[in-house]
């Protein structure tokens, strides 16, 4: 089950353009609490269990780290805690602290999220529409990797059998091995190319994917929440002195609409797997 | 008149997003801004390179040393930190030229994060490794011709390269250039700094001679 | 209406003094399916890029190409590239991009159709080729055979009027080899399009031509229906590397029609009255073994597939054995666990000997720039070797500017080097021409002679049917049937050498189209 996934690389890009924008600056704990939520809740949905809590006590150990060493970066704030060899820890810089762990920790999960989600089909694609030859390196790119990959372990196998050298020095025998392999292949792979008209000046760009009814909706619906969310007068202060910002009716808003915004991976894939199990109890 | 209208959109979304950045999110309009400014200054590249009519060996050239650095950073996984990426970069701009050079630098951090993870990271990279490709282009002459030059380069992108991202993680963590937490990022970093320094100085001497033999035999077999 | 038609062609390399091509005349009818032969050098290659104006090598021509009535240098690129398609050897580096969509578009997409129309075109032949299996893959996953299909059909999306190959099915598997052809047959038949193919050693080619073309030194000697080429052949070195049926048929100096198919050999056979002679089975079996695989279970992840199931061999000393099987079917697996790079997680490998293994690309057990430096970093007893073998004039050489049945060859001196006892080798005669195989297998013999013993996997049924001494083929993880080598391919019926077909079905013994030349000889 992953049916987000399979949405528009427009609407996707869209969609993460929109939550990482609110999550790396707006640096508010409550956007950042239901961020962290959002990402938390598609993330149970599409991996496995056992990674996911392996990767959560990771990342709360990380969360510690950024929290506590914070207040030696930071000697600014009103209500000092106590001093550590003539420095002053705050309580500002700690609250500070706490709060961009969980900036770090939350996106790195969306980021977890934007790589399950992301493959390199759907950069290609988005590249293909503002620049077809760099979408083509990247493609070829891609097409290369894994074929050096493989040259480099048939060399290397061969070269641990044959010699006893240190394994750096066959590593890079056998990466060089690779190079040369590589650029004499290339001359045959323009010939390809040429052979089948690449430097002809027209050049489409093909794709597999559609935008349909579903990725338009989603699509306005996540702009909308967006524009909702930034109109918010949503700063916190932290230093010299914590300011919460006042609760008003616009604030509120915004709040829901960033949680709403967060969750929208975990409803479309909830609603999608509904709608899946009524279709089957209907055959 | 299509065709211009994506460029019109990039241009002009960038600043709008710089600007809508700095006013609601003030307090972090610094890391908002830098790392708009480092796409941003990406994107001259890749448009000048769609404009113009390179040969089709330069393209697939292009694709094979992204390739070769991305597929060197798996390759010497087993040996932690020891990577052969801004090595091939600074070679790609030696040899190919500047543009090439940032437009091999910028993949190559690019395309590699797809497996390796990508992340807000990813545009900083994407922007040191050009850069270094970039500047290796623009004092090509010199760098092929010393190799003292060469070495006292390549220290100095891995010194740079180690910079950048303590930047980057400085920036985001603040919001601001909070000179405390930069000096600290520096002295942790500063061993990784030291292997990168390193691991840039052996790969250039030991690719470097490698790339000139390659080229030339490149261009009496095939005349290139 | 003639399709191409060059005349008194001639070209000259920039770096060669002496010409590649000689004077050429030939004209070339739509629809035709034309067929090239020629031994290794002697200008196919040269010839076949002179059509195809995108690729023409560097040098001094002269004469001139008409394609369709028109000079060739008068087309424009957009034309050239849709209607002149070109299939190489290589079928790796020929592949442009990630996935198979992409790559069965990126012609379209050069020539500026839009996104409609490609999709419509490529799930067109898609269909046709069968591969929509395979549409959504990435081409690295792809097997060799599979890959050079896909080639085929991306050049095909564009509906090119001529394709030209050069010798496009030497690197992949007899199987999908023998599929490709039969879809070249079928683009033929069904879309009139012109076939222009280099090959030599598969029978289905020819049985397919309806002319053959024969180079010779960068002359054209003869160009006429495969009834009437034998003639052109008799004698010639290049007669060797032709079919069976054809070299029984030239072997008789008999006039009339050649028989091309297996089934043809036999009926000309038995209408001639002609028996094979019996020769009785004359095996060594040796004693000594020297490595023993005992109950090999092996799998690449904890939840894959077994490769190898309770997989047991025993390889006697001084005997060449040859491990056949499908693609896919392990046997480079069974090779890197022999070679010790792979571990088997059950079963036990007995060996005392030291073991040397050459992988299935050649060029990957070279890291320097010339041959000498290269073997020096092993000892120095590589000259003595390099002379035996006569490759001492290429000491100065890069390896890669080997040819193909050089570069084995000095790949093999190369682990000679390190004095094994084993030497492993993966699919040795993958890209080689019927000449060079022969010169690779007597050297094999060669080295067995001296003691050395080689194990050798392949899918080439002749090459293992003339040099091994024992067989085994690997199915299901497992060797399922183990015999002398002449024995194995006598009692296969479907799983063996044409030259086994034609012997068996007239009263003989040989295994190998040589044998079978000197037992009909012999009867005659």
């Amino acid at each position: 089950m992953n049916s987000f996934k399979n949405l528009n690389p427009y609407f996707l890009i869209s969609y993460f353009i929109f939550v990482l924008f609110i999550s790396i600056f707006s640096f508010n704990p409550i956007y950042l609490t239901s961020g962290m939520l959002g990402a938390l809740s598609y993330c149970f949905l599409i991996l496995e269990k056992k990674n996911i809590l392996k990767s959560i006590i990771f990342y709360l150990l990380i969360f510690l780290a950024v929290a506590v060493l914070n207040p030696l970066f930071s000697h600014n704030g009103k209500t000092v805690l106590f001093f550590i060899n003539d420095n002053r820890v705050t309580l500002e810089a700690l609250i500070y602290g706490a709060v961009l762990a969980l900036a770090v920790v939350e996106v790195i999960f969306w980021f977890k999220c934007f790589n399950l989600i992301f493959d390199s089909e759907k950069i290609i694609f988005l590249f293909g529409k503002i620049s077809p030859k760099t979408a083509l390196v990247i493609s070829m790119t891609l097409r290369f990797i894994p074929n050096f990959i493989k040259t480099f372990r048939s060399v290397n196998t061969s070269q641990k059998l044959l010699l006893k050298n240190h394994r750096l020095k066959r590593y890079l025998n056998s990466f060089s091995a690779v190079i040369t392999q590589s650029m004499e292949n290339a001359v045959i792979t323009s010939d390809s190319m040429n052979a089948r008209g690449y430097l002809l000046k027209h050049k489409t760009f093909y794709s597999r994917f559609k935008f349909t009814p579903t990725d338009l909706f989603l699509l306005i619906i996540s702009a909308v929440l967006f524009i909702l969310t930034v109109i918010g007068r949503t700063s916190f202060t932290y230093y010299p002195e914590f300011i919460f910002p006042d609760l008003s009716l616009l604030n509120c808003i915004s709040y829901f609409s960033f949680l709403v915004l967060s969750f929208i991976p975990f409803i479309f894939e909830i609603k999608e797997g509904i709608i899946w199990k009524f279709s089957v109890s209907k055959i | 008149m299509k065709k211009y209208l994506k460029y019109v959109v990039i241009l002009l979304l960038i600043p709008l997003l710089i600007i809508a950045g700095a006013c609601f999110y003030p307090e972090r309009s610094y890391a908002f801004v830098s790392l708009i400014a480092v796409l941003l200054s990406c994107v001259p590249f890749f448009l000048s390179f769609e404009k113009k009519n390179n040969s089709t060996r330069k393209i697939v050239l292009l694709a094979v040393m992204t390739a070769l650095s991305a597929a060197g950073r798996f390759i010497f996984a087993p040996v932690p930190f020891f990577k052969p990426v801004t090595a091939m970069v600074v070679i790609a701009g030696m040899y190919f030229g500047a543009e090439f050079g940032f437009l091999t630098g910028a993949l190559s951090a690019f395309i590699s994060n797809f497996y390796f993870g990508q992340g807000a990271w990813t545009p900083f990279q994407m922007f040191s490794w050009g850069i270094i490709g970039f500047i290796a282009g623009l004092l090509s002459s010199p760098l092929i011709k010393s190799k003292i030059l060469l070495i006292v380069y390549g220290a100095l992108a891995g010194v740079f390269y180690s910079l950048m991202m303590d930047v980057w993680t400085v920036l985001w963590m603040d919001g601001y250039f909070n000179i405390e937490r930069f000096f600290g990022a520096v002295i942790t970093a500063l061993p990784v700094t030291v292997k990168y320094i390193v691991s840039n100085i052996i790969f250039l001497i030991i690719l470097v001679p490698l790339f000139e033999k390659k080229i030339e035999r490149l261009k009496t077999k095939y005349g290139i | 209406m003639e399709i191409f038609s060059l005349k008194n062609l001639s070209f000259t390399y920039n770096a060669s003094d002496s010409p590649a091509l000689k004077d050429i005349n030939l004209e070339i009818k739509k629809g035709e399916f034309l067929l090239l032969i020629g031994q290794s050098g002697c200008g196919k290659t040269t010839l076949l890029k002179m059509l195809k104006k995108e690729l023409t090598p560097f040098g001094k021509s002269e004469g001139e190409i008409f394609f369709k009535r028109k000079k060739i240098t008068d087309y424009n690129s957009m034309e050239t590239a849709s209607k002149i398609g070109f299939i190489m050897q290589d079928v790796e580096s020929q592949i442009v991009t990630d996935k198979v969509y992409s790559e069965l578009a990126f012609g379209l997409e050069n020539i500026g159709y839009d996104k409609e129309t490609i999709r419509a075109r490529v799930a067109e032949f898609a269909n046709f080729f069968g591969l929509s299996y395979m549409f959504e893959r990435k081409t690295d996953s792809l097997s060799g055979g599979e890959k050079q299909l896909l080639n085929l059909a991306s050049v095909m999306v564009m509906n090119p009027e001529v394709i030209i190959l050069d010798e496009p099915v030497s690197m992949i598997d007899p199987i999908f080899a023998e599929k490709f052809i039969n879809s070249l047959k079928k683009i033929n038949d069904e879309f009139g399009t012109t076939i222009i193919i280099a090959e030599h050693h598969l029978l289905d080619v020819f049985k397919f031509a309806d002319r053959v073309a024969l180079l010779e030194d960068g002359k054209l000697t003869a160009v006429n229906s495969i009834n009437e080429i034998y003639q052109s052949v008799r004698g010639k070195e290049i007669e060797k590397t032709l079919p069976v049926p054809v070299r029984i048929f030239n072997c008789f100096n008999l006039d009339g029609e050649c028989p091309v198919t297996v089934k043809d050999a036999i009926s000309f056979l038995n209408k001639n009255n002609i028996k094979s002679n019996y020769n009785s089975l004359n095996e060594i079996y040796r004693k000594e073994v020297i490595l023993s695989a005992k109950n090999l279970w092996f799998r690449y992840q904890k939840n894959s597939r077994d490769i190898l199931k309770n997989f047991s061999v025993n390889v006697k000393k001084g005997e060449i054995y040859a491990v056949l099987g499908e693609n896919g079917s392990g046997k480079s697996t069974l090779l890197n666990l022999l070679n010790g790079s792979l571990k088997p997680y059950r079963g036990k490998i007995k060996c005392a000997s030291k073991v040397a293994y050459l992988p299935q690309n050649p060029k990957n057990v070279f890291v320097k720039d010339n041959l000498e430096e290269d073997l020096k970093s092993i000892n120095n007893s590589y000259l003595e070797l390099l002379e035996r073998f006569g490759l001492e004039k290429y000491v100065n050489t890069h390896p890669y500017d080997l040819s193909g049945g050089e570069l084995q060859r000095a790949a093999i001196i190369k682990v000679l080097l390190t004095k094994p006892d084993i030497i492993l080798l993966d699919e040795p005669t993958k890209g080689l021409d019927s000449f060079s195989k022969k010169e690779l297998g007597g050297f094999l013999k060669n080295l067995t002679e001296n003691g050395l013993t080689i194990i050798l996997v392949t899918h080439d049924l002749e090459f293992a049917a003339e040099f091994s001494d024992r067989c085994g083929l690997l199915f299901d993880g497992e060797i399922t049937s183990e015999r002398g080598a002449k024995s194995f391919f006598m009692n296969n019926i479907f799983f063996t050498t044409p030259a086994a077909k034609i012997s068996c079905a007239t009263g003989g013994s040989a295994v190998t189209a040589d044998e079978l030349i000197s037992e009909l000889k012999e009867e005659k």
